[in-house]
């Protein structure tokens, strides 16, 4: 394994293979770009860069060195961090988030500091900056990785100020942001952007054929579409689930659209009381839905995703008016505000569908 | 593995170690304590932090070598409960620990031994030995003053300085800074001056390997790029060695703030002071500490008030004949000194109401000893 493996822009992999072979390095990075685009595989992959002992070329790692063996792997992410959540809540029980901070070690000079519920906490970046203040072991170099760094509380990021100014010389801070506007202007001005594009459909449709031989053509079809240039996305994304939650969805969308019966509407929403994160996948797959209706309205057939329900979606594209799809778009921003806020859930959908609802029946 | 083990001997040896495993983690191996058997009539004990390691040995029969990793606060708090006997310990299939002791069993889930992070081995070059007693003693006039602020990491720790024939030891907060210096003891192995940050983490733990030490035992001192090594020798043979990762960055210049010609100079008995310093600071503010030395001729007056509490002041005798002066200091930064000044009278050495004050053991144990602290503005 090595940087030629790993499915990045071009211009990008360079860029981190130059600053792992650079005897100057900037040491902290703002990775940005959508999710599953590569940011969290981009700086795994400069941590082991980093650490190589026998770099096929400078900057490069070899996947076959002791350090490079002593990763935990590309797929180790998510079964760590479980891991680690499920050990805290048996071992540490009083004020656990402070007590132990969320961390995951994938490699013993690579450590991923995820958001401790839904951000990072400070207690998480405190230990960013003690573990970034002591030595490495001999000849390697930290590399620590804050994913959804955008999500956190301006009051923890203006805790890493120091650190993201001066980091030591045996350490770098991987920042990790879907969104990095959204970010303090301190924190972006200290850092060394590398935004992620997403990467053009034929690359992607030749790397994932490869990938997952498995899936059937038009199924690929749809995954491609549906990953809109992320990789990871496209790797991670379970196209039946994804259909059973649309079902719902266009069940939903039938009752707010099409029918004047609103004891029909209710019991539809009451399908989609579910966790923030449940509802933050469904409406994602909302969002998808809508932007489809949009590309049908103007005549882009060819660039929706929910391909396998073309004609589904081409007959709600002429009822819909194009001010109630704005309205339907605007409603599930404000939706999704709201559930921030801890909005009541299905209350949240049920004012949705009324809102859209009411909108179709003025039209 | 299968090993039997005195429990009081093993218990020991936990004890001690204890102070580095992490028992609030998220990274499961890091509660565990690495045991390992082999063929010398020892079992080797480690446990790690990932900024500390300390690796022990136990004197036991060794039916069958191997290694596992056990978790370490289950199995003390399990020791401890046990009678002075032998204990069988004795690795099964699937990481599980099996422990007997007389009619006690039990079984314990262990993990993996290759989960365990490498431990640092001590550097092969030859090391310096420092006499344990007097580096007990100069990191217990220093550690108070090591900082807790996060953001000022390389303030965590003290800064060593070896050289043949003298050792220090400084640590301050920016507010304060404790220095103290031995230049009667040669310190064996050091063939040029060399220069450290102890983080105060490793100095606690050092404490207490020190603590356990016969009289006259020497530590031994090494490091690598990465880190400090004390080795101390074990009564049944072979040592305990304390692995502390280095802090990066330098420790700041503080020769350059030490005072040079703070001329009012007034000693003060050390007991007299401690009391009437406690007694005033109890009406002093809760979040400031502050009190106000009032030099004249002849006698130090302490007062302190706050809007809530009150207030108070107690007058001492001191042959002072200087210029009259008042000077605000953290009560609390006091009574650290004074808590291990050694010595029945301490002089009090000042230049003026804006100047750092500086405060010196008279006569006590032949360390020189300096600790200046910051005035405050009453």
């Amino acid at each position: 394994m090595s940087w030629s493996d790993i499915l990045l822009p071009p211009a990008v992999r360079e860029q981190l293979a130059g600053l792992a072979a650079g005897a100057e390095r900037n040491r902290t990075l703002l990775l940005s770009g959508p999710p599953g685009v590569g940011k969290t595989t981009s700086a795994l992959a400069l941590g082991l860069a980093l650490n190589c002992r026998q770099p096929p070329a400078p900057g490069d790692f070899c996947g076959a060195c002791l350090s490079c063996r002593e990763f935990a792997g590309w797929d180790a992410v998510q079964a760590q961090l479980e891991q680690a959540l499920s050990y805290r809540q048996e071992q540490v029980r009083t004020r656990a988030k402070e007590a132990a901070p969320l961390q995951v070690r994938l490699h013993p000079q690579i450590l991923y500091f995820p958001p401790d519920g839904d951000f990072l906490s400070m207690a998480q970046a405190r230990e960013i900056a003690r573990l970034a203040y002591l030595r490495p072991d001999p000849g390697r170099h930290w590399m620590l990785i804050v994913p959804g760094f955008d999500q956190a509380r301006w009051m923890v990021q203006n805790a890493l100020l120091k650190l993201l100014e001066e980091p030591p010389p045996d350490a770098t801070l991987a920042l990790l942001a879907v969104q990095p506007a959204e970010l303090l202007p301190t924190v972006r001005s200290r850092c060394l952007a590398i935004p992620l594009p997403p990467q053009p459909e034929p690359v992607m449709a030749e790397w994932l054929a490869t990938r997952r031989p498995e899936v059937r053509a038009d199924d690929r079809h749809m995954l491609l579409r549906l990953a809109q240039g992320a990789p990871g996305r496209a790797l991670s994304l379970d196209l039946a689930d994804w259909r059973a939650r649309r079902q719902t969805l266009f069940q939903l969308l039938q009752a707010t659209l099409m029918t004047s019966h609103y004891d029909r509407l209710f019991p539809l929403t009451e399908n989609l009381r579910l966790s923030k994160e449940e509802i933050e996948i469904t409406a994602e797959i909302l969002y998808s839905v809508l932007q489809d209706l949009l590309y049908l309205k103007s005549g882009r057939s060819s660039a929706i995703q929910n391909s396998d329900s073309r004609e589904r979606l081409s007959g709600w594209a002429r009822e819909i008016s194009w001010e109630q799809l704005e309205l339907a778009v605007e409603q599930l921003d404000r939706l999704l505000r709201g559930l921030r806020r801890n909005l009541h859930r299905t209350l949240a959908w049920d004012a949705w569908a009324l809102r859209v609802r009411m909108a179709a029946a003025g039209a | 593995m299968e090993i039997t083990v005195r429990t009081t001997d093993l218990l020991k040896e936990l004890l001690l170690i204890q102070g580095v495993v992490e028992r609030k983690t998220t990274i499961p191996i890091l509660s565990q304590l690495l045991v390992e058997a082999g063929g010398d009539g020892q079992i080797h004990l480690a446990a790690t932090d990932l900024e500390l390691a300390i690796s022990t040995n136990c004197p036991a029969k060794i039916k069958k070598s191997g290694s596992g990793a056990v978790p370490a606060r289950k199995l003390l708090d399990y020791v401890r409960l046990l009678p002075d006997a032998d204990l069988s310990i004795k690795l099964l299939e699937n990481h599980y620990v099996q422990l007997r002791c007389g009619r006690a069993s039990t079984r314990m889930v262990g993990m993996s031994r290759e989960n365990f992070p490498e431990l640092a081995a001590f550097p092969s070059t030859p090391p310096a030995r420092i006499p344990g007693a007097v580096l007990a003693r100069m990191i217990r006039k220093t550690i108070f003053a090591i900082a807790s602020e996060e953001a000022r990491y390389t303030l965590n720790g003290a800064q060593m300085v070896l050289k043949p024939e003298s050792i220090a030891l400084v640590a301050t907060d920016g507010h304060r800074l404790a220095h103290v210096a031995d230049d009667h003891t040669a310190i064996e192995g050091v063939p040029a001056e060399i220069r450290c940050l102890v983080p105060r983490k490793a100095m606690v733990e050092l404490q207490k390997l020190i603590d356990e030490l016969p009289e006259g035992g020497t530590v031994e001192f090494g490091q690598d790029e990465t880190n400090l090594f004390f080795s101390l020798p074990l009564a049944g043979g072979g040592r305990r060695v304390l692995a502390a990762r280095q802090l990066t960055g330098q420790f700041p210049n503080y020769e350059a703030v030490l005072p040079k010609d703070n001329a009012r100079v007034c000693v003060l008995p050390s007991e007299p002071l401690t009391q009437a310093l406690r007694r005033v600071a109890q009406f002093a503010d809760e979040r400031s500490h502050a009190v106000k030395l009032r030099l004249e001729k002849d006698h130090l007056t302490l007062t302190s008030s706050s809007s809530e509490a009150g207030e108070a002041d107690e007058e001492l005798d001191t042959p002072y004949q200087g210029e009259p002066m008042v000077i605000g200091f953290n009560s609390q930064y006091l009574l650290d000194f004074l808590a291990v000044a050694g010595s029945e009278e301490v002089r009090l050495e000042l230049k003026d109401e804006q100047s750092a004050g500086q405060f010196r053991p008279q006569g006590g144990d032949g360390d020189q000893y300096r600790y200046i602290v910051m005035p405050m503005r009453i």
